[in-house]
């Protein structure tokens, strides 16, 4: 009887999971792979940030504020992944960048963000590509909306004199 | 504004356009997901031991710093955020990020005394981070974006002008001279497990002691080829390579440098071990339990943490299964260990264990999160770095604990960056 409760549960908890954690794992995805620049990485990073959702997911107490929970982890993971060991090395073998062919007239702006400071290109990933409101925004880097909307202008802030320059 | 916005979500498309997620992304994720073990806690209990337990602590912690604890340090500890000129030769230093001048970068003593500042010009890419050898003589900057090259710098901070090879893979060795790499033996078709290339390099030079190492497992067959360095010993001719993905059961391979040749090859169990360790000299190898690491076992028990020789396997030391070993000081006789699991945003709690005895000779029970840490080359000390939780940057704000194998620590006043 007891064992048939627990396989309930679980039944249950994987179903929740999936429903509420789901449909957030491609954003998942696409954030990791904006912050580590190795799709690898990026897909560890979000099977990481799914283990550690399911054992967190009891702490989810409502399903509209899931999204911005979920990518929140993940964004965590991220940072403790690039921060890896002080003194050692990245641990994953290197995946060779696929070279298409340069867009002149856009690659300033691709250079210019990838020489932004990982929290700036992450913040603006979240608010112009994701298309998250400012308040998901702050929940997932850790600041009030206020605060985000201040860290959205500040790194787009920074890209127009690069793309000035030129 | 719009311009703006558009620009930059044309810029991301590129970027996301390469590497698109797998089709069966949710399901495969979703399903690991609901396989791992996982402990269902009652809280209520668990508060109570809690708080018995923290009580015991403090009344341990404080005894025992009465009785272990040396006087403290004759010399006063500057909060140092100057230039303190150049790195003098012959002294190990540890490498802190200067908060105040961007690219300047203080050598601490393991005395916890800033001996010299190395000033990087340009300043590093935010994006990257300055890898110190053991003892301080040299650095990589590596690469801010995947692909790059890493960048290798003299004792002074200044580039290493000869060519050098840089690889993903790679790890210092404990002669403070030359550094390890492995790579996929290109000869091999991609995504086809091993062998590997092992070579033993020198910053500058572009010629390496180089082998093919013939590396195979269920692990490596797995397609998640998590693999990495434990430790590389050019003093030993020995490097450890490690498999750590948890539930993966972990493995750890003792490889010859000298010759590629394989001397063991161990597999762990899934799901009850985490991950494994290794002393640098490559002697030792720790066996994580997955609860010490914040995974929770499924299966049988998970007995203790285990310290073992890379040369035999047999077992030199046991600990308890709460803590998980992350190194060993440099003469193999204190272990750094995180009593619990070692994760981002949630405080780390450590310990440093005298092997012999297994006694708890330095216990930090706070609120701050493991950052990284140093082991003293030629000698028995830690540097363990600390940040806040809620500073989750790539170059966190730290601040820098010396922990001596007496059982003495010293931290230093102030806070530096993560370099």
């Amino acid at each position: 009887m007891l064992q048939q409760a627990v396989v309930t549960a679980d039944r249950d908890r994987k179903a929740d999971f999936d429903a509420l954690v789901g449909p957030h794992l491609e954003a998942g995805y696409r954030i990791a792979l904006a912050i580590l620049r190795d799709p690898d990485e990026a897909h560890d990073a979000v099977q990481e940030a799914a283990f550690k959702a399911w054992r967190r997911i009891r702490q989810l107490r409502s399903a509209e504020f899931a999204r911005a929970w979920f990518l929140a982890i993940v964004a965590n993971q991220c940072r403790s992944t690039r921060r890896g060991r002080w003194w050692s090395v990245v641990r994953l073998p290197q995946v060779e960048a696929s070279r298409a062919e340069p867009d002149t007239e856009r690659i300033d702006v691709g250079r210019a963000l990838a020489n932004l400071p990982t929290e700036d290109r992450l913040a603006l990933f979240l608010h112009f590509y994701l298309d998250l409101p400012l308040d998901e925004v702050g929940t997932v880097l850790g600041l009030s909306p206020a605060g985000a909307k201040t860290r959205v202008y500040r790194a787009a802030k920074k890209l127009r004199p690069d793309l000035e320059m030129s | 504004m719009d311009d703006l916005r558009s620009e930059i979500r044309s810029a991301f498309e590129r970027e996301q356009a390469a590497y698109p997620p797998a089709a069966s992304l949710q399901l495969e994720v979703v399903r690991e997901a609901a396989r791992q073990p996982r402990r269902e806690m009652n809280l209520q209990w668990l508060a109570v031991v809690a708080t018995i337990l923290i009580g015991a602590l403090v009344v341990v912690a404080l005894m025992s710093s009465r009785l272990v604890n040396g006087p403290a340090p004759a010399h006063k500890l500057p909060n140092a955020v100057g230039d303190y000129g150049p790195p003098p030769a012959g002294v190990p230093l540890v490498y802190l990020g200067n908060p105040n001048h961007p690219g300047w970068y203080i050598g601490f003593d393991w005395q916890g005394v800033p001996r010299g500042t190395i000033k990087l010009s340009p300043a590093a890419d935010p994006n990257s981070y300055l890898q110190q050898s053991a003892d301080g003589t040299m650095f990589v900057v590596t690469p801010a974006a995947k692909g790059g090259d890493g960048q290798y710098l003299d004792r002074m901070g200044q580039p290493i002008t000869a060519a050098s090879t840089y690889l993903p893979l790679q790890m210092w060795a404990d002669d403070n001279r030359h550094y390890c790499t492995l790579e996929p033996n290109r000869s091999q078709s991609p995504g086809s497990p091993g062998p590997w290339v092992l070579s033993l390099r020198i910053p500058g030079s572009t010629s390496a002691t180089s082998h093919v190492v013939p590396l195979d497992s269920q692990n490596l067959r797995s397609g998640i080829i998590a693999i990495g360095f434990g430790s590389c010993s050019a003093i030993h001719d020995r490097a450890v390579l490690v498999y750590n993905y948890f539930p993966r059961p972990p493995e750890v391979w003792i490889v010859r440098i000298s010759d590629g040749k394989v001397l063991a090859d161990r597999t762990y169990g899934s799901y009850t071990a985490s991950d494994v360790q290794s002393s640098r000299d490559a002697t030792l190898v720790a066996i994580n339990t997955a609860s010490s690491s914040g995974y929770i076992g499924a299966g049988p028990t998970e007995g203790r943490t285990l310290i073992t020789k890379a040369s035999d396997g047999s077992v030199v030391a046991t600990l308890d299964p709460s803590y998980s070993v992350l190194g060993f000081s440099a003469d193999d006789k204190v272990a750094l260990v995180a009593t619990s699991p070692y994760a981002a945003s949630v405080a780390t709690h450590l310990a440093a264990v005298e092997l012999a005895g297994g006694n708890v000779i330095w216990r930090y029970d706070g609120t701050q999160e493991l950052s990284g840490f140093m082991i003293e080359p030629a000698g028995t000390a830690f540097a363990v770095l600390l940040q806040s939780p809620n500073d989750q940057a790539a170059h966190p704000d730290v601040q820098l604990v010396i922990v001596y194998a007496d059982g003495r620590s010293i931290t230093l006043p102030g806070t530096y960056l993560h370099p």
